[in-house]
């Protein structure tokens, strides 16, 4: 058992308006919590920004936008917002940067900074769009908005998001800085083992940095085991130091994301572990998910009451904190071990993040378990355990030390088995929404 | 390019603008497990591309979706669906969460059977009322799967 021993991650001097805030907040033992949102008018989205500035958390604002801006069927988006029909978030593009930073002012500032997340593959146009609004800060990358929800191959996903940083660097909003967060932490949002999450956040960060972009943060989805979460934001931490540092990073952690808790004592619960998670391991933002989740898309009220939960979570459980980007001491934890091996494997394919990133999964050195993108080799699993934790079922070609033996014992999933494990957090915490112990 | 042959041929795809897959992943195990040969066309699946897999004839085509976008863009993917197999009897299914609200089922199961769509199924038991659907013979007499 590896003994933990906190100290500084290693972080870098804030570069960007966003970093700033979220960094001051951590400084002073606070957790920054942050929806996710998107209302289709200008008017909704200002109101519901407002609604998320006074809740009573410390937050930054989200502009979520939706599916058809997120593939760049700009013509649908404004067919639906003519017609009446519901979009699943603001239509940036239609309704465009100079409208979206009027529907801005007097709310986003340092104080609150706000950040678009929007899943494109191809994402420069909407780079420009919130550039012209005055915003700093959004996210994706090419590998985690590509092979999960695009049909682009990766090879010109990678050089859409090359030309996107540099839309982002040499267009920044004044002094505001830019930030750019990885999804890498995601990928399909469950079924993959820790140890690819963080070495496909900490590469996008690489590749990020590699073309400019000076602020940046890495991710992790809360998975299935409460202990494994904690060892992987640790070789997170571990690994974003020693790549990445001294930059300036900080890091994420999305609440759950795969098939949501059904009952509210269920949905609170899981989102109270996630806080609990960030807080333990020197976190510095959550991405929360609401009660509503399972059922239909979130409200504002219902964003504003899964922040307030976050918040209180976090500060009951302050005394708890680890150091900002706290890193495990140890290095020796499993995910650490087999992050660590995926990240010098590509990194040594090429001097060129983006191109090794290619090759990689070319060769099947990184395989997404069950994404089905043509580019992706499609031929690693990952199956739970009894308690919950991730193992891979098969690790395809990817080069990771000391499960090739044990990989391979477990049998592929068929449909009933797969739904089993996809629906374990959804029974977990319905039946018994007691938040874990972390 | 997948030959026809003895099994019954299902096609999984999505809407154009849903990136979610593992209902789909889940769909095609499901459907090889009924004795589909099944082929899984991904997430955002364009109209092109499903009209190009429906020269393979499948006996069932089935649309996933849950991004709350199916009202809107379903109708061109039954539209896409029926022109690529003029007058042939597939049987076009589609379920998930396919508008923003739940209230809304039972109008948006009305207008996408008037686009064009055999089956519409949403809610908690819409696997198994699909399911019931596939009527499964013995695939060692050479019938395989058919639906019903």
């Amino acid at each position: 058992m590896a003994v933990l021993v906190w100290r500084d991650g290693l972080q870098g001097e804030p570069s960007s308006e966003f970093s700033a805030f979220v960094r001051a907040q951590s400084a002073q033992g606070r957790l920054v919590v942050q929806p996710r949102m998107g209302l289709v008018t200008l008017g909704g989205m200002r109101a519901g920004l407002r609604a998320v500035k006074a809740a009573a958390a410390v937050t930054v604002g989200t502009i979520t936008l939706d599916s058809f801006t997120r593939v760049g069927n700009h013509g649908a988006a404004r067919e639906a917002l003519r017609s009446g029909h519901a979009l699943n978030g603001f239509p940036i593009v239609v309704h465009g940067g100079l409208a979206t930073r009027k529907a801005l002012r007097g709310v986003d500032g340092p104080a609150f900074p706000v950040q678009v997340r929007h899943g494109s593959a191809a994402p420069s146009r909407i780079m420009e769009e919130l550039l012209l609004a005055g915003i700093g800060a959004t996210e994706g990358g090419p590998v985690s908005y590509c092979l999960p929800y695009s049909r682009m191959p990766l090879r010109e996903a990678i050089t859409r998001w090359r030309e996107a940083c540099r839309v982002l660097v040499s267009a920044g909003p004044g002094d505001r800085g830019v930030h750019l967060e990885s999804f890498g932490g995601c990928l399909l949002g469950q079924l993959c083992p820790p140890a690819l999450l963080v070495a496909c956040s900490v590469l996008e960060c690489l590749f990020f940095r590699q073309h400019g972009v000076r602020s940046v943060s890495v991710s992790y989805a809360q998975q299935t085991n409460v202990a494994q979460d904690v060892e992987a934001v640790g070789a997170l931490h571990a690994l974003a130091a020693r790549f990445l540092g001294p930059a300036d990073w900080h890091s994420v952690v999305y609440t759950w994301m795969g098939l949501f808790p059904s009952t509210a004592a269920g949905a609170s619960a899981v989102l109270r572990d996630s806080a609990r998670l960030a807080v333990r391991t020197g976190v510095g933002r959550l991405i929360v998910k609401t009660a509503a989740e399972a059922r239909r898309l979130p409200r504002v009220a219902d964003n504003v009451a899964a922040l307030e939960d976050a918040h209180d979570t976090a500060e009951r459980h302050r005394a708890d904190r680890g150091p900002a980007g706290a890193v495990w001491a140890s290095a020796d934890s499993e995910t650490y071990v087999q992050a660590r091996a995926l990240i010098e494997a590509v990194l040594e394919l090429d001097e060129d993040i983006g191109q090794g990133l290619a090759t990689a999964f070319e060769r099947g050195i990184l395989d997404i378990p069950y994404c089905l993108h043509p580019d992706n080799a499609n031929q690693a699993r990952a199956a739970l355990d009894g308690d919950g934790r991730l193992h891979w079922a098969s690790i395809g070609s990817m080069p990771l030390p000391g499960v090739g033996a044990r990989a391979g014992d477990l049998a592929p999933a068929g449909s009933t088995a797969l739904l089993h494990m996809l629906g374990h957090m959804q029974r977990r915490y319905d039946q018994a929404p007691l938040t874990g112990t972390v | 390019m997948l030959m026809r042959s003895r099994s019954p041929i299902a096609l999984v795809c999505s809407i154009p603008s849903d990136s979610h897959s593992w209902n789909l992943v889940y769909l095609q195990l499901l459907l090889q497990e009924k004795g589909f040969a099944t082929q899984n066309l991904g997430p955002c699946t364009p109209l092109e591309e499903l009209a190009r897999w429906c020269a393979l004839e499948p006996d069932v085509v089935v649309v996933s979706s849950v991004n709350g976008h199916a009202r809107t863009e379903a109708p061109q993917v039954a539209a896409a669906v029926r022109a690529a197999l003029p007058g042939q009897d597939v049987q076009l299914v589609i379920g998930g969460m396919l508008g923003t609200s739940p209230d809304d089922s039972a109008v948006i199961e009305a207008e996408l059977t008037a686009a064009g769509f055999d089956g519409v199924y949403t809610g908690a038991e819409a696997v198994a009322r699909f399911t019931a659907t596939l009527c499964v013979q013995d695939t060692a007499a050479g019938g395989g799967a058919r639906v019903a």
